[in-house]
């Protein structure tokens, strides 16, 4: 990270995001029985030409994370402030203005994708969205330029999605993300469904715009290896809340927070030699629901470490700002790192 | 490894095709493997090499038309499988042979309780009496360490959480204690953590019961924890064959070094990947030669002709089918 | 443990190769497109080929009824009461009516308001149920509760019974007043296909992406939803085709719907129910023209139908 990012206003920051989705009940007089706390007081912050990863399991609320910090939905309490601004206050046509500096990259391509446009049309869709970011005499060179920039064959874009391989689509995706140069790139698990053997291609290519084009980006993930290979900082999530903040190193490392801990235990490693070293750090049980939280510590009915304390007191808040922030009453110990081949 | 005079399931030159309106399709072309007592055998590949449908034809669950087995033999301890009636197969699926699906909520019946399910194995298969199954099913519920086995047994699938789902999913293939059991994909369904769960699990059972494990997946980081020997397929072919340690040291076929080379992995911290170029074929174009030829970085002219035998490489019984098998074996691994 | 160091450093400050690109021709024998397979399943299938023919041949009816009977009858329209209900015979194949007329001739006349009352009704039905589908699926809220209110109400109408009442309330109607009321009592289908299929469809992931963009709700209609959405609603329209044309006939038959001088199947079986025993065959053409073509239209939609339901293959 540059020392000039540290000092300049965040690209992006979320303060106390929450968002409740409510469970009613009752079929003609709908009254509120509950909510699902998807994602309950969030704060992080990413700057100018930064990566930020955020791991979590299914459940964990990152995907509407992803949502609430693209403004594609509204949160319940919190705000977001992209380069500044605050989008949930924004009239139509200046929150469209701000989407030409934040996009995403969704996760299935072979969803993503209208099936009944070509690629041409996928890609050149932005310009069209936005008349104004590029003369209409230029928006087929630009095309052109963008599925060169992603490595697709420009003299393929009159070809309809289905023609593609799933890396390729992946491609495309990246192409029209890119296409209005945005600042910030919200990646959601971009690489999880393609085939193993084109995984690097596409982290390869997400890793070469971030350094080219200067782009700020977020990585959600279940996958720990994928996020430690993109991120500079990462965020680990668990039941709608943010545990453990950190360097690579510091959470690879140096983890302090036992879930954590106990991720990079079960994380398999395509190395027989290292078979089966962290049974200890293994957690029983699954995740609670979201509708009801465990009181206390949200982690305390899996943490091998929970105590008396662990049951009463909320777990602390992860402040951004501060070196390797950790929402854990008792941190793992950092001077013993994690046995490493 | 000492050779048996029957291994407990073994696979020769397996070839399975799917005939339809648009022509035919060469799903397995040619797949061999020996399974052993006690052991975990790992069936690599990605999406479309084939590894689902083998394990498919040897369960005899494909339906002919449109698939056909045109080729090979699959024996469970020297009875041949292919050659029985329906019937019989029928007979061996689920007593010495049987299946742990990717997803346990449309693998189980949403309309009966778990316990229903588990008990009429023992009343299809053994004519248990009512009373007695459901005890049996308990049991078997709590030898796969489902918590509050005698509660739950009443409870319907979508009532469990998706891992205890799968454990509902392997006490339901380890009821008549199979010799061998397939598992497709067991855990890419589930979270890491609870995927690290069920494969403890299914090693302490395999420890319990010396079953043969033949696992299914695509993922090189499960395969290297639970895997003894394992068997890549590409394009349904197989493409290499070695214990595990042998092959994740020594990779004898440039594909399993590609995928080596390009997964991300967490004890290799910021370490730069080498993809493999491409994308793997359809079924229903496979490229002549050798079928990773188009994205092979070795490739030379007669590799897009010439199909390359599989050849073994080391005493230890290490095969490869490539035409350059020892360069790659004996490549310093980066 | 410096060995993680090392590596971590080296990949901060070596330049890395650019990424390599994916132009490896898109697969060519590709997963094909649902509707490329539905087209070869179409093509394969004789029933389509039979009732595609049989529509064109009512088409043709319908837009130049005098050429036709012109080609196949001797006299064409000429009528001469001493041919009441005569049968069939060299020059004119249908025999005659009961005014005399050359019974071919007014078959192939009354074919013009069945296609006309099955196309209109369905057009118009097709209109409505696009228009309102999309508009209730993507905005939901107060509008998709009232429509969809509205919607039950009028699906709970028996077609039928429902247009009988209304057209015997005003007696002095055209094909127009039917067409209208046909449309009234038959749009419900429709809309209410389409708006579950907008409502799947509004969270596609490609329309998140282009939400992701900017863009405006009419373009996300337009170019991402509508085009996804309509294939099923289609299918539907075609099937409706023909019951729209039974329906017509039989509001002719029953006397509340075209009325004489019009010519048309429904009143031509009406006039013929009471000399069936005697001259079967002037209920036997207009029956056999109108069951081939409502029947065309079901086969049509049916195979449209298994074609497009990927569930089926």
């Amino acid at each position: 990270m540059l020392p000039s990012a540290e000092t300049a206003p965040p690209l992006l920051r979320a303060t106390a995001l929450t968002r409740h989705f409510p469970i009613t009940t009752g079929v003609l007089r709908k009254h509120r029985t509950g909510a699902v706390r998807a994602v309950d007081g969030v704060d992080l912050t990413v700057h100018r030409a930064e990566t930020l990863g955020i791991v979590g399991e299914s459940g964990c609320g990152k995907s509407t994370l992803a949502s609430l910090l693209m403004a594609l939905d509204q949160p319940t309490a919190g705000t977001v402030t992209i380069d500044g601004q605050d989008p949930f206050s924004l009239s139509g046509r200046e929150l469209r203005t701000l989407r030409r500096r934040v996009q995403m990259v969704l996760q299935d391509p072979y969803t993503s994708l209208n099936p009944r446009m070509t690629a041409g049309q996928i890609v050149g869709e932005p310009f069209a969205i936005h008349p104004e970011a590029v003369p209409k005499a230029d928006r087929g060179r630009r095309v052109a330029e963008l599925l060169e920039t992603v490595g697709l064959d420009p003299s393929h874009r009159d070809r309809y999605p289905h023609q593609f391989s799933g890396g390729q689509r992946q491609r495309l995706g990246i192409a029209r993300a890119l296409a209005l140069g945005p600042r910030l790139l919200l990646c959601d698990e971009p690489v999880s469904a393609l085939d193993v053997s084109v995984q690097a291609q596409v982290l390869n290519l997400l890793q070469d715009l971030r350094r080219d084009l200067r782009l700020a980006c977020v990585f959600i993930s279940h996958d720990l290896a994928v996020v430690q290979h993109l991120c500079d900082r990462i965020a680990v999530m668990y039941l709608g809340k943010i545990v453990e903040t950190g360097t690579r190193e510091q959470i690879y490392t140096t983890p302090r927070h036992p879930y954590t801990r106990a991720l990079l235990a079960a994380a398999p490693v395509p190395d027989p030699g290292r078979r089966a070293p962290d049974d200890a750090h293994l957690l029983e049980g699954d995740l609670p629901s979201p509708a009801s939280p465990p009181s206390g510590c949200r982690f305390r009915t899996r943490c091998p470490h929970a105590r008396e304390q662990c049951l009463t007191e909320p777990e602390l808040r992860t402040r951004d700002g501060a070196d390797h922030p950790t929402a854990c009453h008792f941190p793992l110990d950092t001077t013993t790192r994690r046995t490493n081949a | 490894m000492s050779p048996d005079a029957h291994p407990l399931l073994e696979v020769e030159d397996l070839c399975v095709e799917f005939r339809t309106r648009r022509g035919t399709i060469r799903a397995v072309n040619g797949l061999s493997y020996a399974l052993h007592e006690g052991e975990t055998l790992a069936l690599l590949g990605e999406s479309g090499s084939g590894k689902s449908v083998a394990a498919q034809a040897v369960m005899g669950l494909l339906d002919t038309p449109p698939a056909h087995i045109t080729r090979g033999a699959v024996r469970l301890r020297g009875d041949d499988l292919l050659a029985m009636s329906p019937e019989g197969h029928r007979q061996v699926r689920g007593t010495r042979l049987s299946m742990i699906f990717q997803d346990a909520l449309t693998a189980l019946n949403p309309v009966l309780s778990v316990g229903d399910q588990l008990a009429e194995m023992y009343r299809v298969h053994q004519g248990t009496g009512r009373k007695a199954a459901f005890a049996r099913a308990v049991a078997l519920m709590d030898r796969v360490r489902i918590p509050a086995a005698a509660r739950r047994v009443h409870d319907y699938p979508h009532q469990f959480s998706g891992g205890m789902r799968q454990r509902v999913m392997i006490a339901m293939a380890l009821a008549l204690d199979p010799e061998v059991v397939i598992a497709d994909e067991p855990t890419t369904a589930l979270d890491v953590t609870v995927q690290a769960q069920i494969m403890r699990l299914l090693k302490q059972l395999q420890g319990e019961t010396r079953m043969g494990l033949l696992l299914i997946t695509h993922d090189l980081g499960v395969v290297a924890e639970a895997a003894d020997r394992i068997t890549v397929m590409y394009a349904g072919r197989t493409v290499e064959s070695a214990s595990a340690e042998d092959l994740y040291a020594r990779p004898g076929h440039p594909y399993t070094r590609g995928l080596l080379d390009s997964v991300p992995r967490l004890d290799r911290l910021g370490k730069s990947l080498v993809p493999i170029t491409g994308a793997p074929p359809l079924p229903s174009s496979v490229p002549a030669g050798c079928a990773f030829h188009p994205r092979c970085p070795r490739a030379e002219p007669r590799c897009g002709s010439e199909a390359p035998p599989f050849r073994t490489l080391s005493p230890a019984g290490h095969r490869s089918a490539c035409h350059f098998a020892e360069e790659v074996h004996h490549a310093p691994v980066g | 443990m410096t060995d993680t160091a090392r590596t971590l450093e080296a990949a901060g400050e070596a330049a890395e190769p650019p990424a390599p690109p994916d132009t490896a021709p898109p697969p060519s024998q590709e997963r094909a497109s649902l509707s490329k397979d539905a087209w070869l399943e179409l093509r394969a299938r004789p029933t389509v080929w039979a009732a595609v023919v049989t529509l064109l041949l009512m088409t043709a009816m319908a837009l130049a009824p005098g050429v036709l009977t012109s080609l196949l009858t001797e006299g064409g329209d000429h009528c001469d009461l001493a041919d009441s209900k005569l049968g069939p015979s060299a020059g004119h194949p249908f025999g005659f009516d009961l005014q005399g007329c050359d019974y071919l001739a007014q078959v192939i006349r009354g074919t013009r308001p069945s296609l006309i009352a099955g196309l209109a009704v369905t057009a118009a039905s097709l209109l409505i149920a696009v228009v309102l589908g999309l508009l209730c699926g993507f905005y939901g809220g107060w509008l998709d509760a009232l429509v969809s209110r509205v919607t039950d109400v009028f699906f709970g109408l028996p077609f039928v019974l429902g247009a009988t009442v209304i057209l015997v309330a005003f007696p002095d109607h055209g094909l127009g007043a039917m067409i209208l009321v046909l449309t009234v009592l038959g749009w419900t289908t429709m809309t209410r296909i389409m708006r579950s299929q907008v409502i799947a469809l509004a969270d596609a992931d490609y329309v998140r992406a282009a939400r992701m963009l900017g863009a405006r709700p009419a373009r996300l209609m337009v170019r991402h939803i509508l085009p996804n959405a309509i294939t099923p609603v289609i299918v539907v329209a075609m099937l409706n085709v023909g019951a729209v044309i039974s329906g017509e006939a039989t509001l002719d038959f029953l006397g509340v719907g075209l009325q004489y001088p019009e010519v048309s199947w429904g009143l031509q079986l009406n006039a013929a129910q009471a000399f069936v025993l005697d001259h079967p065959h002037l209920l036997f053409f207009p029956a056999l023209f109108l069951s081939a073509t409502v029947l065309s239209f079901i086969l049509l939609g049916d195979a449209a139908r298994d074609a497009f339901d990927p569930r089926l293959k």
